[in-house]
């Protein structure tokens, strides 16, 4: 990676000698000189950690294997729940999720399938600048919720040294979501301790979360402080003041003046809609198809998007 | 897209505590001393509060855990989110009562009863349709009675206020917000830096912790 933290050299950067935003080599230049030019030794590297070996591992022990089955177990419940009642009293897990139950109705996710939330974050590790990281880690949701959230089950997908910030964190996260995304095309092998079976299963990435800053590098929108900057992408426009750059999501529109775009009519908040707007789809095409810096920024405002997600690239999208 | 509830209950923390200790920017002729919810400016009133919270502390089930430290003396140093959860969605609608005017009161508590409901990790239809009542209307009250309408105060609107309102449709399809919280994260985080033996070479160092 770059000594800047600016770029990783993967995807798009893998061929590169030197880093496009900084210009700083790739290499550890004194070695490369002192070698002349045979010895290429990174000048700085991070640590991914595949998912797939370690979701095959806890397949291979009987206990861990029976664990992975509660996903299994709890869907059947709620199911047979929907069928003889007609609809879910009390919602206490992932399951019960309509995102959940959907993608299970539409066959997305199949009994034997993995589901995983990924989960990004910065982290100071001690109390030193230095120490500045970015870390993200795979909850795997198969397990049961008093198993899933302990730190032996938590798994670390991989480390961004600081202690400058990551740059371009989509090439940070290409080697891991790269990594699911095989496992997702091909399908992971597993043997089943309990069972004494094999099978190829199937990896479902179900959310992804990050602190509020954060989310904007899994789903390529403008900050929280943009016109579009919802979360939830609910495509609410938000109102800014006469001289101000950032907006705020006031549903109200003020009475004693106000600049034009944020002039829009009052919102009702009992008639909010849901997030995951319709237009999202529409929007990204929008973006992907600009033709110059001026129309981006311009797109940019109006969608509340940047580019298209890494994630987008994982099935189903 | 996830909310995230830990970080919300931070934020929604931060912009409270502005407002009523009257620390939010403001316009220049909008002077908080004209606030009328900004009760905790005095700073003999602010120490009092934060005394306050400290012995309220003793009073806390041992399954709180720890108790929240004095929120006047240590707010600057590393407040941590938990002890602003407990202060804001605990303590605070006891502490604030008679203090804060009745309608701010009310605004209030009912951002605390939804906030509290959405924390549960178990939910009913029941509740989420109280919860969904109580938090819609705590926002539009608090644009009605805090920024009211007026173009120079729109930025007490802040993200997290609108964030709220998406709560329990959020939880509809995805389940209870506190299965996707980031407090995870943050736990892992500690677990790793206490992990850590090595610290001129963190990033190697931790790397191989968790390969482990």
């Amino acid at each position: 990676m770059c000594r800047n933290s600016c770029i990783v050299y993967t995807g798009p950067f893998s061929n590169l000698e030197t880093c496009p935003t900084c210009g700083t080599s790739r290499w550890q230049e004194e070695r490369l000189q002192g070698t002349h030019g045979r010895s290429k030794t990174p000048a700085q590297t991070f640590t991914t950690i595949p998912i797939g070996p370690q979701l095959q591992a806890l397949h291979q022990n009987k206990d861990s294997a029976a664990d992975m089955d509660y996903l299994r177990r709890r869907t059947e419940d709620v199911l047979q729940q929907i069928r003889e009642t007609g609809s879910i009293p009390v919602i206490d897990n992932i399951v019960m999720g309509w995102d959940y139950l959907g993608a299970v109705l539409d066959g997305d996710i199949k009994p034997q399938d993995i589901v995983l939330m990924v989960s990004l974050n910065g982290a100071q590790l001690y109390d030193s600048k230095e120490s500045d990281c970015w870390i993200y880690i795979w909850i795997i949701v198969n397990l049961p919720p008093d198993k899933r959230y302990r730190k032996l089950h938590v798994r670390p997908g991989g480390f961004i040294p600081g202690p400058h910030k990551p740059k371009n964190i989509d090439s940070f996260l290409f080697p891991g979501i790269h990594h699911l995304a095989a496992l997702q095309a091909e399908g992971l092998p597993i043997w089943n301790a309990r069972t004494d079976s094999r099978y190829i299963s199937d990896l479902y990435l179900i959310f992804t979360t990050a602190d509020g800053p954060g989310l904007v590098y899994w789903n390529g929108m403008v900050g929280h402080s943009g016109k579009n900057g919802c979360r939830m992408y609910c495509g609410v426009l938000s109102r800014r003041k006469t001289r101000g750059k950032h907006y705020y999501p006031a549903l109200l529109k003020p009475r004693d003046r106000c600049t034009q775009g944020s002039d829009h009519l009052d919102i009702n908040v009992f008639k909010l809609p849901p997030g995951g707007c319709a237009e999202y789809a529409n929007h990204l095409r929008t973006i992907v198809s600009v033709p110059n810096q001026t129309q981006w920024d311009k797109q940019k405002t109006k969608t509340g998007l940047t580019k298209p997600p890494l994630i987008l690239a994982l099935s189903p999208s | 897209m996830t909310t995230d509830i830990m970080h919300l209950a931070g934020n929604i923390s931060d912009l409270l505590i502005s407002l009523w200790r009257g620390t939010i920017d403001h316009a220049v002729d909008d002077d908080p001393a004209d606030w009328p919810w900004a009760v905790l400016s005095d700073e003999d009133v602010w120490r009092a509060h934060g005394d306050a919270v400290e012995r309220a502390g003793h009073f806390l089930p041992s399954s709180y855990d720890r108790k929240p430290r004095n929120i006047a003396e240590k707010i600057n140093t590393q407040y941590k989110t938990w002890e602003f959860q407990l202060y804001i969605f605990g303590l605070a609608p006891i502490l604030l009562y008679n203090l804060l005017p009745t309608e701010y009161w009310a605004n209030y508590c009912k951002l605390v009863r939804g906030f509290q409901i959405m924390c549960q990790s178990t939910l009913s239809k029941e509740e989420l349709l109280d919860a969904h009542a109580l938090l819609c209307s705590w926002e539009h009250e608090f644009e009605l009675i805090y920024y009211r309408l007026q173009e120079s105060r729109i930025h007490f609107v802040r993200p997290c206020v609108h964030q709220v309102v998406h709560l329990v449709s959020e939880t509809i399809f995805k389940g209870p917000p506190i299965c996707y919280a980031q407090w995870t994260m943050e736990c892992t985080i500690g677990n790793l830096g206490e992990q850590i033996r090595q610290p001129s070479k963190p990033f190697a160092n931790l790397s191989r912790e968790g390969v482990r």
